[in-house]
């Protein structure tokens, strides 16, 4: 099972959270709306590859 | 009873981090629990072939036609896609796009079901004599 990618995902996640925390403390938040989308894409590509290959797999073993 | 276990611990651990990220970065949260449901998604499929091949044995012993128990197949996979996909745009606060997933989910698990319709009319034509 793929848990390494939960890791990742869950740490880049706290770290984004933490980064907007204080940026939006020290009155950043252009630069804290930017950081959160920079996570948000980053995640989203480790995502999409992981989502596809489980759409592959459920075509494969469900015969479509 | 290792696959009920690992994803209970994951699932839980997953959880309580999503509750910690949803204050701040709400859509962290959503993306960290996609990614929980396919890692787990992908480790349960892995014992799909040990279901299957006891579900065509039992089949077989019925002496029912193999090539009806392929929509069943394809239902099990479209109701799974539906109701996971459904429930993580519940869980953002996206009511009407749940709502859409269930209703492409219905009409897919509909046109999957024809051959099995087809085969039951038919049945009921030969047994009701019509021609």
């Amino acid at each position: 099972m793929d848990i390494d990618l939960i890791f990742k995902i869950a740490a880049i996640g706290i770290i984004v959270a933490v980064l907007n925390q204080l940026l939006v403390r020290s009155g950043r938040e252009e630069q804290a709306l930017m950081t959160t989308l920079a996570g948000l894409v980053v995640v989203l590509m480790i995502l999409v590859q992981e989502i596809s290959h489980l759409f592959d797999l459920i075509k494969t073993l469900f015969q479509f | 009873m290792e696959l009920v276990v690992k994803a209970a611990v994951i699932c839980v651990v997953v959880a309580l981090t999503a509750v910690l990220l949803q204050r701040d970065t709400p859509e962290m949260s959503l993306l960290l629990v996609l990614a929980a449901i396919a890692a787990v998604m992908t480790f349960a499929l892995g014992f799909y072939h040990d279901l299957r091949e006891m579900a065509l044995t039992l089949l077989a012993e019925t002496g029912l036609d193999g090539t009806l128990f392929l929509p069943i197949l394809k239902i099990i996979a479209i109701s799974l896609i539906s109701r996971l996909g459904g429930d993580v745009c519940k869980d953002s606060g996206q009511s009407a796009l749940t709502s859409l997933v269930d209703m492409a989910g219905t009409v897919c698990a509909l046109l999957a079901a024809q051959p099995l319709l087809y085969r039951a009319l038919e049945i009921l034509v030969d047994l009701g004599g019509y021609a």
